[in-house]
Parts: C-alpha cells; structure tokens; sequence
C-alpha cells in the first residue's frame, strides 16, 4: 500500500510537468489553430536558461525562474513573429511543417551551445526521503506538484480575471468577432504563443532535477505533451491537465509494475486505444457534423 | 492554354528520364550512392504523398513502415529466400501492419492521427532497438545479401541504381495512373470534403485506410531497397526524426502533385549531402530551409515553375487568373 502511494505522487510529479506543457499545446491549437512540434523545445529552453542562471550564474532560484519565464516568453514572442505569423492563411499542415523547422533549430542550437553534455539541475528542496506516517515523501516532489498548481492556478486566474485572458479567450472562440470588439487578433495570437512557451519554460526548469538537462530533452516530453493534450481533448483546458496526470500515473505504473524497457510503449499504446475509442479525446464527445 | 504547357511537361519527363539513366556513368561512383538513396525516399515519399495529399490526412509514421519493410526484407534473404520473394513481402508486412495501425487509427483525422501515427513510430523505435532476437538490437542487422534478380547479383552501386529507379519509375507511373482513376477522384473528393463525399455514398473511412495501405506498402518496399543498398541496417535509420524527413519531403516536393514526392527527396537528399561538411549545422540549415520553403513556397516546389510564370506575367504588366488555393 505505502509503495502505492508514493508511486501515485511519484506519477503526479512528473504528470505535472506534462500537463504544463500539454495546457500550451491545447491554448495554441485553440487559439492559433496551430499544432506546435516546436512547443516541447520550450521545455528544453527552459531547462537550459534555468541551469545557465540558477547553476552558472548562481542566482537564487526564483529570480531565475522569473528570468528563464520571461526569456522563453521573449522567444516566443520572436519565433511567432518570424515564422508563425506569415503562415495564419495558410492550410495547417504548413504550419505543423513550419514547427518541426522551428524545433530542428531549437534542438540544434541547444546541441550545439551545450556541447551535447547533459547537466545536473540541483534540486530546490531536499531529496532525501522524509517519513511522514506510513509513507514517505520526497520533498522536491512536493515542490513540483505545488509549483505545477500553482501555475495552473494563476494561469487559470488570468484567463479568467485579466483583459488580456478574457481577449484570448474571445480569440480562441471566435477570431472574427473578436476582432469586431476591438481586439487585435494578431497580437492576442502573439501573446498566446509567448504565454504557452512561458508555461513550457516553467515546466522544463521543473523538471530539470527530476533528470538530467540535455539538448534532446525538449523532442520526447513535447511529444509526451502532445498526447497528454490529444487524450484529454485538444484545445480543451481541463483535458490537458487531466491528460497530463493520467500519463504519468500510467508510465510509473507501467514502469515499477510491467515492464520498465517497453513503459514508453505502453504509455502509446493507450494513446492508439484513446484515438480509437475517442477520435477526439476523452473529454469531448465526437458529433456528427450537420451540413 | 492547356495543351502546349503538357506538351512542356512530357519533354521535360523526357530530359528527367535521359538525365537520370546517363547519370551514373558521369559521376563519381560513390556519389551514385546518394542518388539511389534519392530513388529510395522517392518511393517512401510517393506514399506518403497519395496518403496525406490526396486524404488531406497526416501521417508521421513513414520511417516505422520503412524499418518494418527493410528488417522484414533482411530476415528473410538472411534466411535465404531470394530478394524477388522478399521484396514484394516486406510491402506487404509492412501494409499489414499498416492495417492492423490504420484499423483503428484511421477514425481519428488529421492531428489526432498524426499524433497516433507518430507514437506507432517510436513504439515501432523502441522495439527495433529492444528486440534484439529478431532484429539485432541497437547494433542492428549486417550481412545483409546483396540484391539479385535471377542469375543476376545487384552489388555496385551502378546496378542498383537501375533496378531502384527503374522500380521508382513504374511506382510513379502507377501512381500517376491511380490518381487519375476513379479511385484517385474519390480520394481526392474526400480530401476536399469528405462529408460531401460521403453524401454521395462514399465510405470515406474505407478509402481512407486502403490509401494508407498503400502508403505503407510503398514504405515497405523502399525499406526493402534501402536493406539491400549498404546491407546493414541499424534502429537508427528508422526513427522518428526519419518520419519527420519523409513527411517534410512531401510537403516541400508539394502534396497536391504525385510528382512532388520524387521532386522533395531528390532535392532534400541532395542538400543533405552538400552540407555535410557543416556537422552539426546542418540541421540548423534544413530547418530554416524548412520555414523558408513552407513561407514562400506553401504548395511545395512542384508549384515553383507556376509561380515564376506568374511572377513574369505580373512584370509584364499582365493581370494572370487567380487560380484556386
């Protein structure tokens, strides 16, 4: 039983993580009508502008945080305007090809930059086992699903409270009628982008001392967001982070109770199955379309 | 209007064909190498062209189906079956596990079967790599026997530039004369609308997977090809960076014309030679080659010749139609 439970914070340690990940996802195929292959790159820029601050530098932490936040937002906001904005006309498929342009850079510059070395991320609290009752608890765990929700609780806040969420919202919902209000659609989908790859940002740093910082991580955790996003429902909020705590319960089950070699396998397999019994994600009920 | 320019087209299918026979008695033997490795992609991306650019559909799971036809092809010469039984076995493995992938996947469109179609492809990874009874593990399968065709043995460069373009030739044909048949309208009247198709009682779902299946036997026979070319073959060579090629092939080359396929792995494989002196650049640079074509070439290279002439007509001061996007 107690090893139950810490494979279940365990999973939601690391679910957390993907869920972040998998909420930009959802908000830039929501808003943008963009499925970003370059959005698991925010993750990895993340984790490398947090080390360079936080371990090089040796800035506290969360002042490194705001400053690898603000500088993944900076990229973004650089990337959309270079090569996401002149391809809003064009079909989707365009734009997903743009991405995996956009993210063979990324990954590259980062292989290049870091020397293809992987790097120790040093954890925020301790790692040491604490035993509280029957279970024991990991500090640092705690510390990345608290700062997990607690992003998703100001994210949540600021779609909710702010003019700027409350435009994108619009955006995502009806991008013509937004525009007939008086909001800027070009600079509402801007702001999306920089928003998601900030959340991206965030969750790489917070993944960072779970594992090792390499230049690759960014190819496999944006792909675990993606699913994480498909299963719940893309452009759906609550399906995203849903999605991302289900995957990773489900990879540290697989992993500590089946087999540890195929759990990336496994974790697909349920992806095929979700596809096929959902077309279009556990939370959304596919419809007919009426002509 | 029309017919003058098809009269261009087929000299020019002509010079393509003459150039490309004459090609490997003008070059450095080694760099032949590269050329039917442009063959092979050429078959894989002709697949993947008819799937997504006629279906409207995506899929990134071309290097798995790859990897399946090139191991299904060097167990079985391995074994000793000659390569003329195992060259049509591997596109058939390989469509069978298309079938078995597609069955289910295929009622998720677009990005949701582009993400299913692109976790079949690391799974298909992971196996390649742990396998290791079957496959050879991470080290991958060597003594491959070279191709043979009858008495014939396949194993310079030169012959088997032949025998992979002149198999990319009939693909290709075949594929011409498929989008021109009925089955080809169909297809593309689903990737127009596919509601609308289905209103005519088109089941747009059964077309729809037996495009993939043929998607995935072309994969599986260019697997077959790429085995028997350095006769070693390693899990490397199929992941799913190498599906993203092959998708990003496609769509360079253009989707909406069966030539774009041959036209996006020729011209990828020929840069992708030129900058291998810049390491580790080199992904940098196809990556922004990526962005820049997607930008100023949205339907692909095979739309250049269109876009130049319209380009001159506007010099000239003459207003040109605008075609349909």
């Amino acid at each position: 039983m107690e090893t139950v439970i810490q494979q279940i914070i365990f999973g939601i340690t690391v679910g957390a993580t993907y869920s972040l990940v998998a909420l930009g996802f959802s908000m830039q195929f929501r808003a943008m009508n963009l499925l970003n292959f370059a959005h698991g790159e925010s993750f990895m820029m993340g984790a490398f502008i947090g080390l360079f601050f936080h371990v090089f530098l040796k800035l506290p932490l969360l002042l490194s945080w705001g400053i690898t936040m603000a500088a993944c937002g900076f990229i973004g906001i650089i990337i959309e305007r270079i090569a996401i904005r002149p391809l809003y006309k064009a079909p989707p498929l365009n734009l997903f090809i743009c991405s995996i342009g956009i993210a063979m850079i990324l990954r590259q510059i980062s292989n290049i930059l870091s020397g293809a070395v992987s790097y120790k991320f040093p954890a925020t609290l301790s790692e040491a086992p604490v035993q509280i009752g029957v279970i024991t608890i990991v500090p640092e765990q705690l510390w990345v699903i608290g700062m997990a929700l607690l992003l998703m609780f100001a994210f949540e806040q600021f779609l909710k409270k702010t003019r700027t969420g409350k435009a994108m919202r619009a955006v995502a919902q009806d991008p013509y009628t937004a525009s007939l209000m008086g909001i800027s659609v070009l600079r509402m989908k801007s702001v999306v982008y920089a928003v998601s790859t900030m959340l991206g940002g965030a969750a790489g740093i917070l993944y960072a001392p779970l594992a090792y910082v390499t230049f690759d991580m960014g190819l496999w955790n944006g792909i675990k967001g993606f699913i994480c996003a498909v299963v719940g429902g893309i452009g759906n909020i609550p399906g995203a982070i849903l999605g991302g705590f289900l995957l990773g319960l489900i990879e540290q089950f697989n992993s500590s109770y089946l087999t540890s070699l195929y759990k990336d396998v496994i974790s697909f397999f349920i992806l095929i199955i979700v596809i096929a019994v959902r077309p279009k994600g556990l939370l959304i009920r596919s419809k007919r379309e009426k002509v | 209007m029309m017919t003058p320019r098809f009269k261009w087209k087929n000299l020019a299918v002509l010079l393509l064909c003459l150039v490309l026979a004459l090609l490997p008695w003008a070059i450095n033997p080694f760099r032949v190498r590269v050329f039917v490795l442009g063959g092979i992609y050429a078959i894989a991306t002709t697949g993947l062209t008819l799937f997504m650019g006629f279906t409207g559909q995506i899929s990134i799971g071309q290097a798995a189906f790859f990897g399946i036809g090139a191991y299904t092809s060097a167990i079985l010469t391995k074994a000793g079956l000659p390569f003329i039984f195992s060259f049509p076995a591997s596109g058939l493995v390989a469509s069978l596990c298309g079938l078995i992938i597609g069955f289910p996947c295929l009622r998720a469109r677009t990005f949701y079967l582009a993400m299913a179609t692109l976790a079949f492809g690391l799974s298909m990874t992971i196996i390649f790599k742990n396998w290791t009874s079957l496959t050879g593990g991470v080290s991958g399968m060597g003594g491959i026997p070279a191709a043979d065709i009858g008495p014939f043995v396949l194993d310079g460069f030169i012959s088997y530039y032949y025998l992979v373009w002149i198999i990319t030739a009939i693909v290709l044909f075949l594929a011409y004369r498929l989008t021109r048949s009925y089955f080809g309208l169909t297809l593309r009247a689903i990737g127009d609308n596919e509601i609308a198709a289905e209103s005519l009682g088109i089941r747009g779902y059964v077309f729809r997977l037996i495009s993939f299946l043929i998607c995935s036997f072309l994969a599986g026979i260019a697997g077959s090809l790429f085995a028997h070319l350095d006769r070693v073959i390693a899990p490397e060579n199929f992941t799913s960076e190498e599906s993203i090629i092959f998708l990003s092939m496609a769509v360079i080359g253009g989707l909406r014309s069966i030539y774009g396929g041959l036209i996006g792995a020729i011209v990828f494989t020929l840069i992708g030679e030129q900058l291998r002196s810049l390491d580790r650049a080199q992904v940098i640079v196809v990556g922004g080659l990526l962005v820049f074509l997607v930008i100023f070439l949205p339907r692909g290279l095979v739309s250049f010749p269109e876009k130049l002439e319209r380009g001159v007509n506007r010099l000239r001061g003459r207003v040109s139609v605008e075609d349909s996007p």
